[in-house]
């Protein structure tokens, strides 16, 4: 999910800077005193997640958990995952610099989107439940995919059957990641129930 | 509690990830031998970059001077022209994986600049191949040539596993104390915002 510098054109560059920058100015005012240093853990679960690689046929996959954080956090999933691919970047030569923007958007927005959308279910109780965080897991990263695709198409058609097959090799990894986002969310409704209804109360 | 809940989940992944893998990202390594450049690249954790794409620019005119794929151990060797031999520009190596992942490496005239020399002296039709000469003929009929040839095999013996060194070193993998790192800055600045504003008492 990390795209790297230098394979992007401007106008993508552009846009996704533009989306990200928006969602993390939503995300810092929806942002309650209460809430900051949940973010800040979330945001480090975040970090760590994307060191957990699976193999996958020519190239590699890793965890995202961006379907939890969108679920959980809400809009601050925008600064919370910002701040851990700067990190990233700054530290691991992950992505960059020039294209954090586009990275968060690209994880972030499927995340926020299918985050908000699904989170009325969690208040529901038993299978109802589980299906919706498997939802908010799995669809996010296929979200994340199909943007990461289609950015890749616009800035460059060579990268047409590449970006299709980037698309297929995250499936096993979008249903990984709504199997944990279902296990963390059945987890924490039964050790810390608060924790998923926090950030509902501060939703509009 | 809510915060020592999540705390417990990072620490599970920490832990699992160290165990697990590391990340996505594309580890190159360039080096020119024996009249050839090789380029070396692998996945973040070991796992050799299969077909990767491999384009070597001119990096004062941007022109495409060769392309070309990595082989089964992700491995791409090429002769560099001899018309760039002769202008002696920098040379930028770009590995692409196809999926948005990307690596530089930029190898300067004088990195590779001997190879017109080397390869000129190994394809000299003349000279009498240094293995069929005695052992008491060597410190009086080598050549020039000769001499350089054998040293520079020579060399590139021992200097093999120095590169391999090197190359690791260049590529270094995260350890448990960077990503250790990351969630402290993490954590330290949720915490440091969160002072600020328990300090203000308002909303963010």
């Amino acid at each position: 999910m990390h795209v790297s510098e230098g394979v992007l054109t401007i106008p993508a560059l552009v846009g996704g800077g533009i989306i990200a920058a928006a969602g993390t100015m939503i995300g810092l005012k929806k942002i309650d005193y209460d809430q900051v240093m949940t973010i800040g853990l979330f945001s480090s679960a975040f970090f760590i997640a994307s060191f957990i690689h699976v193999p996958l046929g020519p190239t590699s996959v890793h965890l995202v958990l961006n379907g939890l954080l969108g679920l959980i956090l809400g809009w601050a999933a925008f600064p919370a995952i910002l701040a851990a691919l700067f990190l990233q970047a700054v530290l691991f030569q992950y992505g960059g610099i020039i294209v954090l923007g586009v990275n968060t958007t690209i994880i972030c927005l499927p995340a926020v989107f299918f985050g908000l959308l699904l989170k009325p279910g969690l208040q529901s109780n038993g299978k109802k439940r589980l299906l919706v965080s498997f939802a908010a897991g799995f669809l996010s990263v296929i979200g994340s995919s199909l943007l990461m695709a289609g950015s890749l198409i616009l800035s460059n058609e060579g990268f047409q059957t590449a970006s299709y097959l980037l698309v297929l090799w995250n499936l096993p990894i979008a249903v990984l990641e709504g199997i944990i986002t279902m296990f963390t969310v059945s987890f924490l409704a039964r050790v810390q129930p608060e924790i998923l209804s926090l950030s509902l109360e501060k939703l509009p | 509690m809510n915060l020592k809940t999540v705390l417990i989940f990072n620490v599970f992944l920490t832990f699992f990830c160290v165990t697990v893998s590391f990340a996505h990202k594309i580890n190159l390594f360039v080096w020119a031998e024996n009249g050839s450049i090789t380029v070396e690249s692998s996945l973040t954790g070991g796992r050799t970059l299969v077909h990767g794409t491999v384009t070597v620019v001119n990096a004062e005119t941007e022109e495409t001077i060769i392309t070309g794929k990595n082989d089964k151990n992700g491995t791409f060797s090429f002769t560099v022209p001899e018309e760039i031999l002769k202008q002696s520009p920098p040379l930028d190596v770009i590995v692409s994986g196809g999926d948005g992942h990307q690596a530089h490496w930029i190898i300067k005239a004088d990195e590779y600049g001997g190879l017109a020399k080397t390869a000129s002296v190994l394809t000299e039709p003349d000279k009498q191949p240094v293995e069929q000469q005695t052992e008491n003929d060597v410190p009086y009929c080598l050549s020039k040539a000769d001499f350089e040839q054998l040293l520079d095999e020579h060399l590139e013996q021992k200097l093999a596993p120095i590169r391999k060194n090197i190359g690791s070193l260049v590529n270094h993998s995260p350890s448990i104390k960077d990503i250790g790192a990351g969630i402290g800055y993490l954590i330290g600045i949720a915490g440091i915002i969160a002072w600020f504003q328990s300090r203000k008492g308002k909303k963010l």
